[in-house]
């Protein structure tokens, strides 16, 4: 009966146009994401190639352990491979000046050095988790211990993000990526050469030049880090910049 | 609603770009005219939060610049800016609204609305990369009214797009400034004189004039003549005084100027225009010679 009634009202009356409708809608204050939102929004916006690599060194890595035994070659092959996932990450956190959306980033709410923490966050936790696990999988094989394999398979992975860092803050423009990529494949080469070298590379003799090396590359890899998170509270005057 | 703008101020390089400007802006449309390099980019982008400025504050109702607060009632369009290559328009818009702090949700609608209002709906997933200049300065007007910003801070928002797209763009802003601040530079001088309530001129990093048309016209107000003299005398007026304008016809010379009194016999005066007073400024020390 109250349905028919409803109908009946309905055909029988026009609905008025809403008055002022719009300018409600303008004023009206819509529910804001939270910051988790936003952390996990960011984590979709990495590109696939950061996962795959990561995902393919591991792949291989599992699947040379589980095949072959585990001797220097097959240490010094994945400590040349683990610079490009530095590389890949490295592109990903510095992708905004690479394709001038910084200024755009820092003008909103989240700007451009939260936007980058995040990806540093996301990234930071992603190569911690390859790392290990290459580690840990390595440790199954061979009796060198957790800590001096460690230094073995990070050191060069520490010297390309320390280049690759020296370079971030110096240029601004798409070419940086470039030689950070030359970077990589230098410190790449340097390392897989040395290995082959120096027969005694991984033995007890350089136990301490691994040690102070890493120590060292790790500290300037942080300060580095700290100036390039400096440098993105404010956009960076270069010759590109007009007034 | 109100933005106050302190004594703000920078310098770089021993160069000053900002010199102790101060403004206190309330809803409308504000129009900053200047030539190259004096200093419109550097203001808009310490209003941003974008650059630290030497000295001076920057306060949105009390809020400051460098607050998250602020930022999430701000909306911005550099001059120029980038996209990432994979992204299609509707990505863009979505990558920015998750920036502006929009739920996904919103998001969504905020996306569609205002593609369809920028006229991008029909190209909302085709990649950013095929697009005219025309088109993505439409879209980057677009994201910077994703978040139903308070503050509107447009460089050069109608660079690039043709005069159909910019008489409607013209509209737009003009509506958007009845509930913000929006604050536009442009070289356009007739999109300032059709938009702006307020206009500022800036000239090496300074305010050098603030008002309304009527404000800003009344230096040179009855102090604007035309003339056609033959090349002879042509060639002494532009010697002698700031031109506005140069056109030769057949037999004389059309001439437009800026002067106190009346530069030549046949001269007649007529209607200041906002152009006028631009070229006035800003060719001084090149022509002028009251």
């Amino acid at each position: 009966m109250r349905n028919k009634l409803e109908k009946q009202l309905k055909s029988a009356f026009e609905a008025p146009v809403p008055a002022g409708k719009h300018q409600f809608l303008t004023k009206l204050d819509y529910p804001k994401a939270r910051r988790i939102d936003f952390f996990k929004s960011q984590l979709g916006y990495i590109r696939k190639r950061v996962w795959v690599l990561s995902a393919l060194l591991f792949i291989i890595t599992f699947l040379g352990l589980y095949f072959y035994h585990v001797s220097t070659s097959f240490i010094w092959i994945i400590s040349s491979a683990l610079p490009f996932i530095s590389l890949v990450s490295i592109s990903e956190i510095v992708r905004s000046t690479s394709y001038n959306m910084e200024e755009l980033e820092m003008s909103c709410k989240h700007n451009y050095l939260e936007v980058s923490l995040a990806r540093m966050g996301i990234l930071g936790a992603a190569d911690f988790i390859v790392l290990i696990s290459i580690l840990l999988l390595f440790m199954e094989k061979t009796d060198l211990g957790f800590f001096r394999l460690g230094l073995y398979l990070i050191t060069p992975f520490l010297l390309n993000c320390y280049g690759s860092l020296y370079i971030v803050n110096r240029l601004k423009n798409k070419e940086t990526m470039y030689i950070c990529g030359c970077i990589t494949a230098f410190v790449s080469f340097l390392n897989a050469l040395l290995s082959i070298q120096m027969s005694e590379l991984y033995t007890e003799k350089y136990w301490l030049v691994w040690a102070v090396s890493f120590v060292i590359l790790a500290v300037l890899s942080g300060r580095k880090a700290a100036i390039l998170i400096k440098n993105m509270e404010e956009l960076q005057w270069n010759s590109s910049l007009t007034v | 609603m109100e933005l106050i703008i302190d004594r703000l101020t920078k310098h770089y390089n021993n160069k000053i770009v900002a010199d102790r400007i101060s403004l206190t802006l309330r809803e409308g449309v504000y129009g900053l005219l200047g030539a190259n390099g004096s200093g419109k980019t550097t203001l808009m982008r310490m209003i941003c939060g974008i650059l630290k400025p030497t000295s001076g504050v920057v306060k949105f109702n009390g809020i400051d610049v460098s607050e998250e607060e602020y930022r999430d009632s701000l909306g911005y369009l550099p001059q120029d800016f980038g996209y990432y290559p994979e992204f299609s328009a509707y990505d863009f818009l979505l990558y920015m609204a998750s920036l502006k702090g929009l739920t996904k949700v919103r998001a969504k609608d905020k996306a569609n609305e205002l593609l369809e209002l920028v006229g991008l709906s029909d190209v909302a997933k085709k990649k950013i990369k095929t697009f005219s200049g025309g088109m993505k300065q439409r879209l980057g007007i677009a994201q910077s009214m994703l978040n139903n910003p308070k503050i509107l801070i447009l460089d050069e928002p109608t660079g690039g797009l043709d005069p159909k797209e910019r008489i409607r763009f013209r509209n737009l802003i003009s509506r958007l400034g009845k509930d913000k601040i929006v604050l536009l530079s442009t070289h356009i001088v007739s999109d300032v004189e059709y938009i702006a309530s307020t206009i500022l001129l800036m000239k090496d990093g300074q305010i050098i004039h603030q008002g309304s048309l009527e404000d800003i016209l009344s230096p040179i107000d009855g102090k604007v003549f035309e003339c056609f003299v033959d090349s002879h005398k042509a060639a002494d007026l532009i010697a002698a005084y700031p031109i506005i304008n140069i056109r030769e016809e057949s037999d004389k010379t059309y001439l437009r100027l800026v002067s106190d009194k009346s530069p030549c016999e046949t001269a007649v005066v007529v209607p200041a225009q906002l152009e006028d007073l631009y070229l006035y400024y800003f060719n001084e020390g090149e022509n002028k010679g009251e």
